[in-house]
């Protein structure tokens, strides 16, 4: 009597397995810049009380905004840098039940996952964790079979932004550098304020 | 006797067939776009500080991107300075089906010139930068 052996795994089950792992999940990485990073020498050559308008222009080129106040004409340069790597699910949305348990255990979650906000602050392990746990429960709920329309889901995520904000007030009625701010983001290399 | 072992052929026919589509889903993406006029270098030249008027900045520039007024306390509306701007991006990206990357890189080309009181240019200040946006890796 011959035995089969059991050697090899169901085509059956090596097909569905393999199509859930590549139609599901997605690894992403990106990176965007905007504007042109001031030089740290020029920064540091502008001279409080001595330097005029055109001495800023020659040193740092045209700002990017222009505003005043009564007695202060202010000359602002940004940069930016956004940087991402995501892991990311699609997931069916159309079936309402379980679309809706879904959004709740998204949103009872998202009470535990800090916002990076405008100041840029990269996302710490703490959120990275919950996101995780976040997405594999959508996941999960996801394998059920349904039709159609899909959503895409940060399961794990690092983001960071940074870059530069640099301000130089002159003085209105003298015509001299007051000062120069700066304000840098994580990954710049000027020290913080 | 030693048992056969099943080579799985339809398995590896699946795996291969999935892979091939895999590959045929795939893209790169390489694109470039810009936003502005660019400016006439030749023509800024022509700007001398202390001698052109708003009005030849006007005629040899065109009109510019933006107008900055200092809202000063005897003029409100008096335009301090003019700003033009051309902005260069390039994007790299590329799919696959279950990894992409996407980069852009975004420069200008910025000039921005200021008036005095009497409406003569007192400050120039350029930048030529648009085409040092480059194409790459997000890494």
């Amino acid at each position: 009597m011959r035995i089969a052996p059991a050697t090899a795994l169901p085509g059956s089950f090596l097909g569905a397995l393999t199509l859930l792992l590549l139609a599901g999940c997605r690894l992403h990485v990106e990176r965007i810049e905007v504007g042109t990073p001031i030089p740290v020498e020029a920064l540091r050559g502008i001279r409080p009380g001595v330097d005029d308008l055109g001495d800023v222009l020659r040193r740092l080129g045209p700002p990017d905004r222009v505003h005043y106040t009564l007695g202060e004409e202010i000359l602002e340069y940004r940069t930016t840098l956004h940087g991402a790597r995501d892991l990311r699910f699609i997931l069916p949305t159309q079936w309402i039940p379980i679309y809706s348990v879904i959004s709740i255990a998204r949103s009872l979650l998202g009470s535990f996952v800090p916002s990076s906000g405008e100041g840029g602050e990269p996302l710490p392990e703490q959120g990275i964790l919950v996101s995780a746990a976040s997405g594999l429960l959508e996941a999960a709920a996801g394998l059920i079979p349904l039709n159609i329309s899909t959503d895409e889901s940060l399961a794990v995520h690092t983001r960071h932004r940074g870059g530069e904000k640099i301000r130089v007030i002159i003085d209105r009625r003298q015509g001299r550098v007051l000062r120069a701010e700066i304000r840098a983001q994580p990954t710049s290399p000027y020290p913080p304020e | 006797m030693a048992p056969r072992v099943e080579l799985g052929r339809r398995s590896l026919l699946l795996a291969t067939a999935l892979l091939l589509a895999a590959a045929g889903l795939s893209g790169c993406v390489i694109a470039q776009s810009t936003a502005g006029r660019s400016v006439d270098r030749g023509a800024l030249e022509g700007i001398v500080p202390g001698e052109t008027t708003r009005a030849e900045v006007t005629r040899l520039l065109g009109p510019p991107d933006e107008i900055i007024h200092s809202s000063r306390e005897h003029d409100p509306l008096f335009e301090r300075a003019f700003r033009y701007e051309f902005r260069k991006a390039r994007q790299t990206a590329l799919f696959l089906l279950i990894f992409s990357t996407y980069r852009s890189d975004s420069k200008s080309d910025a000039v921005i010139i200021f008036f005095d009181e009497r409406g003569i240019v007192e400050h120039v200040g350029s930048r030529f930068d648009a085409n040092r946006a480059s194409y790459g890796a997000p890494w």
